[in-house]
């Protein structure tokens, strides 16, 4: 089934994130859904469709006969569509000459192809291709079939979201702890800035416009199926001179604060910058050989000034390979094996990352190097260590539940001052700061749990300029807790409770528009990013019909379930928007909308959003509350937790880490640091697959 | 740092124009007297307001005069012997593929067919409604077939940063599922054409520094390419061509000629829908210096997306404020979002005029000005954002004396809205009209633009001198 995307069919205008990944086309999807969505979508029901349609060129050439699908046709009718061309497909798959599958071997250029060279060696489409030809005609096995059900006997039921799964059925503690093939990442925007920040001394908040975008598994930003395009490139060398030009100025500004030539501003000065800004920047030793080689940068410039000089060597390290790749190559005592256990400095690089969400410090690649991480205990003490050190491991709590909720200063959207009063993209900050303030501060120093991070009426505001304070009214109010530079203020129980509740996340460009609540967009991204469950896209994208104005939101929202291709996933949808409805569209407590009582009871399925078993909540607050104890939230809150750390989304295989993972979550009460500490510590984490890497 | 303005760029232009001008003509031109052509093609989004606002009140093949321009195009008055008008033609996957995925569906990723002619797939790096691409698109043909690297032509994106590329947000492709990112910070773009210029007395030896940096990374990740995985490796050599590609524009001459003032973008590209009017006249401003000192002689132009870009707000419209997207859908049955949009679609010929006046002003080794040489291609998606109707598409035709364009003349080959705003109105498809400009660039053996499914092939009537 198909992940959500939810600028929605009826109307909706808003950008989605973008996932990397094409829907379904996970090699081991059900075989209907793999075949629309990564061969007849992508190229067969559109390059090949041309000359292979009923009386083309190519049909008269072939047996590659294919018919339409119409993408407005009833579910059944479009699978019956869909399922005529896949037996196309499994024909010509299975069909061979010379021992080479003929549906490879045409759109390859070969056997005289017609149409020549549709499908270039190395590309995405000639991967999934192969690996639908080993599947269907080859026997290939897919670990994810449901027990006694071969994968390719799924049927295709249709678009609904009660097929989906939840995400509960990823996580399975019985199975080994296997490990997935990678590809290298490169540093997130997050990351590069962070590097830039931690280890060069310039902080710049927009330099992630500067750089190539990031893909994404799920809300949480990935690199890993990006390679670099050559405007990609050009951003980096780009990027690489504007840091360079700002930590000149810098240092030009604050007395040489920044390359601290305590002997003059010389080559000496300028080798020990290297060595020890290398260190950092590659997490590794610089070689001699590179040492060398980046001095003779720097000597480029013999008759130009230090800063000259040390511009162009600034410019050369940050386009290096090792400052901008997560390089791993495995530990050397397991360089024969198909799965390795990470080098020192490869965990350590890993660790930094997620727990600090910043690369590692000086000292830490030193405790690297001194063995600290070869066991898995050394690995769990020094994460137990790092998240009781607040100062360190708050940075990524903040960043992690920001990325999570999409809770960033990007997501605001100007208000109408005619609608929403006294809200400012300087209140959406505040706000933002204070929400994932305070789920650091209950992720570390308020108990941890994570039904208190869902349920608890609070939130952190600093000191008597911080419109947070204001937005709150809670000038002259005594805080509850303090928690470094912030205080720890209670709110009213019978309107916030937890995370969802903080107006920074109602009152985003994902959740509300300039002028109003969305409850569509609400309940699309709590399914999405809350419950991880998944739906089928939209199948359509017309403009709404005419609806009658001036009533509430529900008679808004009425004709996305009158009937289908709407209904089945907004009859879902909707009613988890509309339980936030308490809220406007800058997060406001409200009672009413456009004069009419809000009225936001409502339910959803425990286990599966169509599960006969309804949890049923009378208002907003309760409904937030639920979620905190709902199994799947849980179980979301553990992948998007796992994606964050590994960098890239769970596969089939990680499910016996996975579930152990989530095993310890549970066993420790939902305990948030609990969990940090078992993905640092799990297989999936510690180890990875080179098998089929070899050159 | 202020934007520019419009008055700078004037000013800067005019300066330049009365300081002697031996050091702004472009060196090719110089060597042999006659200068070469550009095509800037430019994408507007949301859709237009055909009736009401876009038709001249004219009947085909009549010849254009400023009195009767429509609203929207009255801004270019002024120019109307160097404009053609098009209408009549649909989108031509509407014609041909209408079983696939069909920009009907897809109303906001009908842009990324406009200037391909191909239908829409699903592109695999992003995921949503608007995840459609298509491509290979003609600007990329176009360079190839005048012996340029289509990497050099500039893809630009007005507002529109850097996320995930989507079929509503990018109209150049340079392949099937290759959509091309462009540039979208003005800064950055500047820094590419002008800033080893701006780096001054010290450039040569950045230059020498620079390379050597690129080639100390070429080493190390030709190093690690040999000890990674397939995929890797094939990640890694595009890197690798990257790295090539920049140490080879290192060792090209740089650019002679006058940079212009070096822009600031604004601190959050967020904001564009708030500020778009100072910020698209930069860009329009950039262009002009880039083409001026022939940093390019192709350029795919897009203004933000099919979808949640721009606000009303700077129209002085009926409608003083709110996102022009959900207007776009009311505009068939409110009369003030109609109106809403045709200031829209007026703000665009705006700044199209205001390009041209730039472009006029630059001179060419002839004795013409670069916009004689050069052929602006307005194009949208949608004929009618209300209902994402990509039938009767309207385009304008700038600029380019040098082509074989008869213009002056208003063409229509349809009969729209004959039959309901989704019903076949008599319309020809548009690859039409691209093949038809090929020809008038003087490509004479390219036989079809687009698909070559879409059998309706050939040049439009009346279209061509001589023809």
């Amino acid at each position: 089934m198909l992940l959500v995307s939810f600028a929605s069919a009826c109307g909706s205008q808003v950008e989605p994130p973008a996932p990397p990944v094409p829907p379904g086309s996970g090699e081991c999807a059900p075989i209907v859904e793999f075949f629309e969505d990564a061969i007849w979508k992508p190229f067969l029901g559109s390059t090949c469709y041309g000359c292979h349609q009923e009386g083309g060129a190519g049909a008269r050439a072939s047996e590659l006969v294919l018919s339409p699908v119409d993408p407005f046709a009833e579910p059944l009718e479009r699978g019956a569509q869909l399922g005529a061309n896949l037996a196309v497909a499994r024909r010509m798959a299975a069909k061979e000459i010379a021992g080479e599958s003929v549906l490879l071997m045409k759109p390859t250029g070969g056997g005289d192809h017609g149409g020549g060279i549709i499908l270039p060696e190395g590309s995405r489409n000639l991967e999934m291709l192969r690996a639908f030809v080993e599947r269907v005609a080859r026997g290939g096995a897919c670990p994810d079939a449901p027990e006694g059900q071969s994968p390719d006997s799924f049927v295709d039921e249709g678009d609904n979201v009660c097929d989906s799964p939840p995400v509960t059925a990823r996580f399975d503690a019985e199975q080994s702890q296997q490990l997935p093939t990678m590809k290298t990442a490169r540093l997130t925007q997050w990351q590069y800035r962070s590097v830039v920040h931690r280890v060069l001394g310039y902080y710049e908040n927009r330099l992630d416009q500067r750089l190539p975008p990031d893909g994404a598994a799920g809300p949480i930003p990935n690199t890993q199926d990006l390679s670099l395009s050559a405007a990609d490139f050009d951003r980096y060398t780009s990027a690489a001179r504007h840091v360079a030009e700002k930590i000149l100025e810098k240092d030009r500004s604050q007395d040489g604060v920044v390359f601290a030539c305590a002997r003059g501003r010389n080559r000496s000065c300028a080798e020990a910058y290297l060595r020890r800004t290398a260190y950092r920047l590659f997490r590794r030793p610089i070689t001699d050989r590179e040492f060398n080689s980046f001095i003779n940068i720097y000597n480029v410039g013999s008759r130009e000034s230090f800063d000259a000089r040390m511009r162009y060597l600034i410019e050369a390290l940050l386009v290096y390979p090792d400052t901008l790749y997560h390089l791993e190559r495995g530990r050397e005592l397991d360089q024969n094996l198909d799965e390795r256990r990470l080098s020192r400095l490869e965990i350590v690089n890993r660790l930094a990352f997620f727990l600090t969400s910043h690369p590692p410090t000086e000292e830490m690649l030193d405790e690297a190097q001194a063995g600290r991480f070869d066991t898995d205990e050394g690995v769990e003490s020094w994460a137990r260590e790092l998240l009781a050190q607040e100062t360190e491991s708050r940075y990524a709590m903040q960043h992690f539940h920001q990325r999570w909720l999409n809770i960033h200063d990007d997501a605001y959207i100007e208000k109408d001052e005619d609608h929403v009063r006294n809200f400012s993209a300087e209140t959406f900050s505040a706000l933002r700061r204070s929400a994932v303030v305070w789920a650091a501060y209950v992720a570390l120093k308020g108990g941890g749990s994570f039904r208190q991070l869902m349920s608890s009426a609070s939130t952190s505001v600093t000191g008597p300029n911080d419109l947070a304070k204001e937005y709150f009214g809670l000038e002259g109010a005594e805080p509850i807790d303090t928690y470094g530079q912030f205080e720890i203020h209670e709110l009213p129980a019978s309107e916030r409770a937890g995370l969802i509740t903080q107006p920074a996340f109602l009152a985003s460009a994902w959740n509300s528009d300039e002028a109003s609540s969305r409850p569509i967009l609400r309940g699309a991204n709590l399914l999405k990013d809350v419950f991880c469950d998944e739906l089928a896209p939209p199948v359509n994208n017309f403009p709404p019909p005419e609806r009658p104005a001036n009533q509430t939101a529900a008679d808004d929202l009425a004709f996305t379930v009158a009937a289908q291709p709407c209904k089945s996933c907004h009859e879902q949808m909707n009613p988890l928007g509309l339980a936030l409805e308490s809220y406007d569209a800058a997060g406001r407590y409200r009672q009413e909308d456009r004069g009419h009582p809000i009225v936001t009871q409502g339910e959803y399925g425990q286990d599966n959003l169509c599960d006969e078993e309804r949890v049923s909540f009378p208002d907003s607050v309760a409904f937030a509350r639920s979620l905190g104890e709902n199994p799947r939230v849980q179980a979301c809150y553990t992948l998007q937790w796992f994606r964050y750390a590994l960098r890239r989304d769970a596969t089939p295989e990680d499910a016996g880490s996975l579930g152990r993972i989530h095993e310890r979550f549970l066993d420790s009460d939902l305990n948030i640091p609990e969990l940090l500490v078992a993905i640092a510590t799990s297989r999936s984490f510690l180890y990875r697959q080179f098998a089929a890497e070899a050159p | 740092m202020r934007p520019w303005s419009r008055r700078d760029f004037l000013k800067m232009t005019a300066l330049a124009s009365a300081a002697g001008l031996a050091g702004l003509v472009p060196r090719r031109a110089l060597a042999d007297g006659v200068p070469e052509q550009r095509v800037v093609f430019y994408t507007s989004p949301n859709g237009s307001r055909i009736i009401g606002g876009w038709r001249p009140m004219l009947s085909s093949g009549q010849a254009i005069t400023s009195d009767k321009l429509g609203p929207i195009l009255s801004p270019l008055g002024r120019y109307v012997d160097q404009m053609l008008l098009v209408e009549g033609l649909d989108l031509a996957t509407e014609h041909f593929f209408p079983q696939i995925p069909g920009v009907r569906q897809r109303g906001h990723a009908a842009r990324s067919t406009l200037w391909s002619g191909y239908p829409l797939t699903q592109l695999s790096t992003c995921q949503g409604d608007d995840s459609m691409g298509s491509g290979p698109t003609m600007d990329q043909d176009l360079a190839r077939a005048w012996g340029l690297d289509p990497a050099d032509n500039h893809i630009i994106k007005i507002g529109k940063k850097g996320s995930c590329v989507f079929g509503n947000t990018c109209a150049h492709y340079a392949g099937l599922h290759s959509p091309i990112m462009g540039d979208f910070r003005q800064e950055d773009y500047f820094q590419r054409i002008w800033g080893d210029q701006a780096a001054g007395s010290g450039s040569d030896r950045a230059k020498v520094a620079r390379h050597m940096g690129y080639e100390l990374a070429y080493g190390r990740l030709n190093e690690l390419r040999q000890q990674v995985s397939v995929a890797d490796q094939e990640g890694f050599g595009r890197h690798l061509e990257s790295l090539e590609r920049a140490m080879r524009n290192l060792n090209a001459d740089q650019l002679a000629c006058d940079q212009p003032s070096q822009p600031t973008d604004p601190d959050d590209l967020n904001l564009f829908r708030f500020n778009y009017v100072p910020f698209t006249e930069t860009w329009f401003a950039l262009i002009a210096a880039a083409i001026r000192c022939q940093a390019s002689r192709i350029f795919g132009v897009t203004w933000g997306d099919e979808g949640a870009t721009g606000n009303a707000r700077h129209l002085n419209s009926v409608i003083p404020s709110g996102d022009l997207h959900p207007i776009s859908h009311e505009a068939d049955r409110d009369p003030d979002a109609h109106q809403v949009m045709v200031d829209f679609n007026r703000f665009h010929a705006q700044q199209l005029a205001q390009f041209m006046d730039l472009l006029a002003a630059i001179p060419e080794a002839d004795g013409t000005t670069a916009l004689d040489n050069t052929l602006i291609i307005w194009g949208q998606p949608m004929g009618e954002g209300a209902t994402h109707s990509s039938r009767n598409l309207p385009f304008v035709l700038l600029g380019g004396r040098r082509t074989r364009l008869r213009m002056g003349y208003y063409h229509n080959f349809g009969n729209w809205p004959s039959g309901g705003k989704w019903r076949d109105h008599g319309g020809r498809p548009h690859t039409l009209l691209l093949t038809t400009i090929m020809h008038a660039l003087g490509l004479d053996n390219v036989d079809h633009v687009g698909h070559p499914d879409i059998t309706d092939k050939g040049n439009l009537d009346n279209v061509l001198l001589g023809a």
